[in-house]
């Protein structure tokens, strides 16, 4: 039950700073689609300094490397910062919430679920999709448009597609979404 | 050859899964909880980890477990040297 002790060390964690969060990335899928091995356990969060603080505050230095200068720094630029939790030795990353459209309807969108107990904010299926496809850089690995097939391929008839092909258009990611539907047999 | 390759019949690729067994696994997938999800994503990355070690250790022999372990780390998170915390 390693997955059930870190999952709810986290959701503990963001509860208690009291930020919302949503998990997304290749655990996000694994949710909805294929399962496949990650390193890291992303989270976007809706965080300002005040509550980076308040994470940090509750954030047990024995359990989790962390640093709260490179979190604030974070926290101003946007970006990401890492914590590194020392049990499972996974990487968590928290991923500051963007201002654009996209991103801000994602996290509107976030589905409130449970898990062993603890609740658990989650991406949308299709979410996760357009963020795969997003990720997905020319040329390089295939594995977020795997990703993206697999969440099309087991959750196929539930996707809200006309929402996911809104987004394909307004972020101009055809040639991706092509891809995926070709994996998974759709296309 | 050009000759040779016009008479070789076009073949279909291999398929390392089967469509009935992909749609019992489909079916598998949609029935499981969320939890399960998650516990099976995170076995298989720690399995992908322990293999990433088994091979770190076959590659040098002659590492402490703790150069190993951190190299196992390198591997998983930094294109760079790791910085002094982890050590």
């Amino acid at each position: 039950m390693m997955a059930a002790d870190l999952f709810r060390r986290i959701s503990s964690l963001l509860e208690q700073a009291g930020i919302p969060y949503m998990l997304t990335g290749s655990f996000a899928s694994s949710v909805y689609g294929m399962h496949r091995a990650s390193p890291n356990i992303n989270f976007i969060i809706a965080a300002g300094e005040a509550g980076v603080r308040c994470l940090f505050d509750h954030l047990p230095q024995l359990d989790f490397y962390s640093d709260l200068s490179h979190a604030l720094d974070a926290c101003r630029h946007g970006s990401i910062f890492n914590v590194v939790d020392y049990v499972t030795g996974f990487k968590i990353d928290f991923i500051f919430l963007k201002s654009r459209v996209f991103s801000q309807k994602e996290f509107e969108r976030r589905r409130k679920a449970a898990a062993w107990g603890v609740p658990l904010h989650i991406a949308t299926p299709e979410d996760v999709v357009i963020e795969k496809l997003e990720w997905e850089k020319p040329g390089k690995s295939s594995r977020q448009i795997q990703d993206a097939a697999g969440i099309l391929k087991v959750r196929g008839a539930e996707l809200d597609l006309p929402y996911i092909e809104k987004w394909v258009r307004d972020l101009g990611l055809a040639a991706q979404w092509s891809q995926a539907r070709q994996l998974a047999d759709l296309a | 050859m050009a000759k040779l390759r016009a008479t070789i019949p076009l073949m279909p690729p291999p398929l390392d899964t089967t469509p009935e067994i992909e749609a019992m696994q489909i079916r598998i997938f949609r029935s499981m909880t969320m939890e399960q999800h998650l516990e099976a994503a995170l076995e298989i990355s720690l399995l992908s980890r322990a293999l990433m070690k088994a091979g770190v250790r076959r590659d040098h022999p002659e590492w402490s477990d703790k150069e190993i372990e951190r190299e196992v780390h390198r591997l998983a998170f930094f294109p760079q040297p790791l910085p002094d915390w982890v050590g």
